[in-house]
């Protein structure tokens, strides 16, 4: 089989040194080896995004990453942030527009939507639907995944003025 | 009422927001073994030998097993309506001598590893003959590839009154043809299994979706030769079910059986690819119909025969969408006469399983074409036809005639005419449809299709839920029953914590658990809420007396004089003082030397029981808006709009939210959604890049109301259940409004209907657009 690899990344703001196959993805090091299974994996290839999580910031697919390629990077996943204003206001207006039915997507569009949000505070109404055309649900129908990202918009922007 | 009638947010939504929620590919156990599946890629062949050499040389497999290691084991049998007449029919655990789907399982590899698992399995030679598939239901005749069996599996009918008579008094014959292609429930989970076999204590215990726990159970133990009580079946967080998953499948037995034969525990999670040709699929019907009516355009009869392709073998559904076809055909209309006919027909296709709105869903669509047909033959509005043919208020209880599952088809309860017009003006439809009009008349492709609806919500049967209160006077409710998404754990935490006197946040509901409650029977169809939550309301009623007497005893008080308030207990005509807190209550309930009251050992519980005899029939009318690109053909459904009635709404937050997805995956399926395979046999789709699932761009916006008009007679919470609600119309509603948006009634009779369909048809109409648009 093939040569294991040593790779270190920061996960959740913690130094993680792992050892993994090359061919090793980021979401099985991430649910595997880190032990961090709120990031889940509804395809492996890459449409769903039920896998998304921050890499350096951006919402990525985990599933399409190589966890060596996260060497030297910081991941940012489901658990590890708290006190983050814009995934707390995401999380709050989510459990408000009944966002939330089996679950298993919803930490991909929370990354996702975070991730989003951060870039680009002030985003449209439309920019913000774009985003969540990103991912797949196959429970909510979208409208109150969509509508709770426009709320949690909403309410950061009141919250920063 | 404090609780019931809420939108109140969902109890376990914190669990999901903060990713801890446990699915099953979340959970590990120290030994595990991977198990990866070797599927036949050929629909029908010969099986000629296995090879597994170079498998057996891969680092890390434990294991591989072919159909000689388990040829003791019996095929899974059917779980609902089983029938002798099924048997030849039935799944085997592995193929032996023929494969007969692409997917079918042929081996099972046990490794150290997924990744060894599946490199391994990869390794597996099959030495297949191919045949000829058959990938057409054809009527009686064998499979001459395959000609031990027959293809026809089974044929349901249902009828009553005198067809002939009927047809021979028709002032008019109306007739429509249709057909829906495969689709697929397909969660964003995918199936998955663990099995851990503790030989010391001789449990299996196996962690599962499970719809059906305690049968799964049962069905395990009674094929690894267990007593029931060696088998524990726990259901995990569920990533959405929609009828793909908690049957036992071959996959599952091979884990559980693998389990106990290598004395390790076993983890089997499907990949996509696996789900999409392996677990059970949908739709899949042509069917006739034929209606007679008078020169009113009233139904006198209805005569339909429905073919639905059932793929490769029969599964735990038996005849389940068969039947439900053929019952609910006749739906909300009068009708004097009826013959329906539904025939299972085997093909090389992947076994037909279920998927929302089962059985509903495709004799809603077949029946409401054939209205739409009717209101076009004789020139009367579509909505007007309907109205002239639905059962009025008066006539409820009404006995359909029909049974469906073991039990007759009764509309428990409804004022049809009524959510029409409600409906109507809420939205106001009619503005709607003139607005559509005006945009046909500059050029546009618009249109406004409608379709109304009855559902079978909860067919009579039993359900059974405990309740426990503990020393710090948490309440638990225990369930057999499984959240699957839904709701169930905040709704029924809503009407126990009214009835019993807490803050439903503090209610802890525990889910398919077998070990937890002895029996129950599962949650097919939208019978959660219904009877689940109805013997929750009764075991809530005993538990709340229990605690009152049990109170007034310890306290020399009667118990009339006593309540309970946010879990503490009270005296009525007081605002002021806790007496006793419910904890404490309990606390003294327990047996031992300290109970000082109660009946002797039983601590604070409570039990409910109920039976029902009477099924419950939600009912809606469901609008779609469709909006046609001239140049692609694309088309988009922009607005939805849903009136419904489930009779009294516990959470009509969850309601609505479960008819808004439903609204989605019903359009889906009228639009994208779909499952083929080619001529020999081989799946068309085995991803998502090729599965046109709906994102939020596709997604309309759906205005639902919630109408609470007839509360169900056959419960006393008066709930009729809504989960499969949204779904159930979109097909038919969808197909009427794109017909309207071209301006030919009846040119969608084949589902799903896709932008090509659309520009051969603009184009074969080329020469008189001009004239069209101009009327
Ligand atoms: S699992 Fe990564 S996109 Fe689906
Ligand atoms: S909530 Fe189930 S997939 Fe989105």
């Amino acid at each position: 089989m093939s040569t294991k690899m040593q790779m270190s990344m920061e996960v959740n703001g913690e130094a993680r040194d792992l050892v993994v196959e090359p061919r090793t993805t980021l979401a099985d090091a991430l649910r595997e080896e880190c032990g961090l299974t709120g990031t889940r994996t509804g395809c492996e290839e890459g449409i769903c995004g039920a896998c998304t999580v921050l890499v350096d910031g951006e919402p990525v697919r985990a599933c399409l990453q190589f966890a060596v390629q996260a060497h030297g990077r910081e991941v940012t996943t489901i658990e590890g942030v708290r006190e983050w204003k814009t995934l707390e206001a995401l999380k709050a207006a989510m459990r408000e527009h009944f966002a939330v039915q089996c679950g298993f997507c919803t930490s991909g569009f929370l990354m996702l939507a975070a991730g989003a949000l951060t870039r680009k505070p002030d985003m449209s109404a439309a920019e913000i639907a774009e985003v969540a055309e990103m991912n797949l649900c196959r429970c909510t129908g979208y409208q109150p995944i969509v509508r709770a990202m426009q709320e949690a918009q909403a309410s950061l922007k009141v919250a920063a003025q | 009422m404090k609780h019931v009638g809420r939108a109140l947010p969902r109890l376990d939504d914190s669990v999901h927001l903060e990713g801890r929620g446990r699915f099953v590919a979340d959970i590990d156990i120290p030994r595990q073994l991977h198990m990866r599946v070797v599927r036949s890629n050929v629909a029908c062949a010969k099986l000629i030998n296995v090879d597994m050499s170079e498998a057996y040389h891969v680092p890390g497999v434990v294991a591989i097993l072919t159909a000689e290691e388990v040829s003791h084991l019996r095929p899974l049998g059917v779980r609902l309506a089983p029938a002798p007449a099924l048997d030849r029919f039935l799944q085997p655990v592995l193929a032996s001598t023929m494969v007969r789907y692409v997917g079918e399982p042929v081996a099972a590899v046990f490794a150290e590893s997924a990744a060894a698992a599946e490199d391994a399995a990869e390794l597996v030679g099959l030495e297949l003959a191919p045949l000829e598939a058959q990938t057409v239901p054809r009527a009686v005749e064998a499979n001459p590839a395959d000609p031990l069996r027959g293809n026809a599996a089974a044929s349901v009918t249902k009828s009553f009154g005198d067809l002939n008579a009927a047809f021979h008094e028709a002032d008019r014959i109306v007739e429509v043809h249709v057909t829906w292609a495969r689709d697929a429930a397909m969660p964003m989970e995918t199936r998955g299994i663990v099995a851990d076999w503790d030989d010391a204590r001789g449990v299996l215990s196996v962690w599962g979706p499970g719809r059906a726990a305690h049968w799964n159970r049962d069905a395990l133990a009674a094929m690894l030769d267990l007593p029931r009580s060696a088998v524990v079946w726990r259901t995990p967080h569920v990533g959405g079910g929609f009828g793909a998953k908690g049957e036992l499948a071959s996959e599952d037995i091979l884990a559980c059986y693998g389990a106990r034969l290598l004395e390790r525990p076993v983890k089997w999670v499907e990949d996509r690819r696996e789900h999409m040709i392996a677990a059970g699929q949908a739709r899949d019907i042509r069917a006739t119909a034929r209606a007679a009516i008078d020169s009113s355009a009233r139904l006198l009869a209805l005569d339909v025969d429905v073919v639905i392709d059932q793929g490769a073998y029969v599964r735990a559904e038996g005849t389940m969408v068969a039947d439900l076809v053929a019952a609910m055909l006749p739906g909300p209309y009068r009708m004097d006469a009826l013959r329906a006919e539904a025939h299972l027909r085997l093909t090389n296709k992947t076994p037909a399983g279920t998927f929302r709105g089962a059985g509903r869903a495709e004799a809603a669509y077949i029946r409401e074409r054939l209205m739409d047909e009717i209101a076009h033959r004789t020139g009367i509005d579509p909505m007007e036809v309907r109205r002239r043919n639905l059962i009025e208020p008066g006539a409820m209880p009404f006995e359909r005639g029909t049974e469906a599952l073991g039990c007759r088809v009764t509309l428990d309860s409804g004022r049809y005419q009524s959510l029409v017009d409600q409906t109507t003006r809420r939205f106001s439809l009619d503005v709607i449809r003139r607005r559509a009009q005006h945009r046909r008349a500059q050029g546009e492709l618009v249109g406004v299709g409608a379709a109304f609806v009855v559902d079978a919500s909860a067919p009579a049967g039993y359900e059974h839920v405990k309740l426990t209160v503990d020393r710090r006077g948490t309440v638990e409710v225990i369930t057999g029953a499984v959240e699957e998404g839904q709701g169930l754990v905040t709704l029924l935490a809503q009407i126990v914590a009214d009835i019993v006197g807490v803050d439903y946040a503090s209610v802890r509901v525990t889910t398919g658990e077998t070990v937890r409650i002895p029996f129950a029977a599962g949650s097919q169809l939208a019978r959660s809420s219904v009877m689940v939550g109805t013997a929750a309301q009764h075991a809530a009623e005993t538990l709340r007396e229990k605690i009152l007497s049990a109170a007034a005893a310890m306290l020399s008080i009667p118990a009339e004089k006593l309540t309970i308030q946010a879990g503490r207990i009270k005296q009525a005509d007081r605002h002021f003082g806790t007496i006793l807190d419910l904890g404490d209550l309990a606390a003294a309930m327990e047996p031992g030397r300290t109970m000082r009251t109660g009946p002797r050992g039983a601590g604070l519980e409570a039990e409910g029981f109920v039976t029902t005899s009477m099924m419950t029939a939600p009912y809606g009318l469901v609008v779609a808006v469709t909006e046609i690109d001239k140049d692609t053909g694309f088309i988009r459904v922009p607005e939805v709009y849903v009136g419904y009635d489930v009779g009294n709404a516990i959470n009509p937050g969850l309601v609505e939210a479960q008819i808004v997805g439903g609204v989605v995956q019903g359009m889906a399926s009228a639009l994208s959604t779909t499952l083929g395979v080619t001529e020999s046999g081989d799946p068309l789709r085995v991803n998502f890049a090729d599965f046109a699932l709906p994102t939020a761009r596709e997604a309309p916006t759906v205005h639902v109301m919630l109408v609470e008009d007839s509360p169900s007679p056959a419960n006393v919470l008066g709930v009729k259940g809504a989960a499969d609600g949204g779904l159930t119309g979109m097909a038919p509603a969808v197909a009427a409004a794109i017909d309207d948006a071209i301006g030919i009634p009846g040119f969608v009779h084949h589902l799903p209907l896709t932008p090509s369909d659309i520009i051969q048809q603009l184009r074969a109409r080329k020469p008189i657009t001009f004239e069209a648009a101009a009327e």
